[in-house]
């Protein structure tokens, strides 16, 4: 657990471009983001609910995403989160951005695959 | 209500009651609610899953957008009114110890009144016009500040008169004499008195449940 907290420092940066990965493969509500970033991370990453909700309330701000609320008869309404145009652009900026960023840290710290 | 629910109230007991507090409220319940129902297909049994949902989001402050836009000439107003009806309150409080040796505390209790009712008449007369961001959790810390220094204070100062009154009975062994009515109101006072203070937390509290009341929508 105590391993997770510091790499986590590592990935936080990256939580908004993460979350505009999934909303782009299709709609979710927070619980089911959660789950996916457990899913595509093969259960090494938890996203905390007070990240999700701090990045999706900015996201939301930037006009990235878009919420609508679902008609789910049971067990309380879900708001689920639906991505932008300008929230595709978001993510391959981003995208751009890190693989760039990983190449030179790569080489800086002497990496093999760079 | 289960449990969940309650977990979301308690996170959301201190916070404005706004649209935004409202929707993020039913976004985390249902959130919870999903997670609690998926831990309990995976096995964990109803205790286990409904605590490690409620793990997760033990407090919802850094998600409220906490400056609010205040009306702050309405604001100081109604706080100046709060502090002319404690002082009032005050007054009223001292006014069975007019027979014991704390008569001077009425005297107070009047000045303080009439001083905070023209404080507060002058700023009915001139209130500028203002506007201006405060912060909530600002307002409930300094409460909560407020009421641990003066619950600090009340148990020192009933601790000392409880020494002072009685130090010499638990010394000695001696049993405790109050003699008659006059004695027991003189007893009582000496409590009485540093309790009439807790219209100074009272204050603070009040100013920080005042606060939401005065957001300007925009």
């Amino acid at each position: 657990m105590e391993e997770q907290t510091i790499h986590s420092d590592l990935i936080r940066g990256h939580i908004d471009a993460i979350l505009l990965r999934i909303l782009r493969d299709g709609d979710h509500y927070g619980y089911g983001l959660m789950k996916q970033v457990l899913t595509l991370s093969d259960g090494q990453y938890e996203l905390k609910e007070p990240s999700l909700y701090t990045s999706l309330k900015r996201l939301e701000k930037q006009g990235s995403i878009e919420s609508y609320w679902g008609d789910e008869s049971q067990g309380g309404r879900r708001k689920y989160y639906r991505i932008t145009p300008q929230g595709r652009a978001q993510y391959e900026e981003a995208l751009a951005q890190w693989q760039w960023a990983k190449e030179i840290i790569t080489k800086l710290l002497g990496g093999n695959d760079g | 209500m289960n449990e969940l629910e309650r977990h979301v109230e308690k996170l959301f007991r201190h916070q404005p009651d706004t649209p935004e507090t409202r929707e993020l409220r039913e976004e985390i319940l249902s959130n919870l609610q999903a997670k609690r129902e998926d831990l309990l297909a995976q096995g964990l049994d109803e205790r286990a899953a409904t605590e490690a949902a409620k793990r997760d989001i033990p407090s919802v402050d850094g998600l409220i957008d906490d400056q609010q836009t205040t009306n702050v000439e309405r604001y100081r107003m109604a706080c100046a009114q709060t502090v002319w009806l404690h002082c009032i309150l005050f007054w009223i409080g001292t006014l069975p110890l007019l027979f014991t040796g704390y008569r001077w505390l009425g005297a107070v209790g009047l000045g303080l009144s009439v001083l905070s009712g023209v404080g507060y008449l002058l700023f009915w007369l001139i209130h500028p016009a203002m506007q201006g961001t405060r912060s909530l959790a600002g307002a409930r810390r300094r409460k909560m500040i407020a009421w641990r220094i003066w619950g600090i204070f009340y148990a020192v100062a009933a601790l000392s008169v409880a020494a002072v009154t009685f130090g010499s009975n638990l010394w000695y062994g001696t049993p405790v004499t109050i003699e008659g009515p006059y004695q027991w109101a003189v007893l009582a006072s000496r409590f009485y008195v540093p309790l009439l203070t807790v219209l100074i937390p009272l204050t603070v509290s009040r100013f920080a449940a005042l606060l939401p009341q005065y957001r300007v929508e925009g």
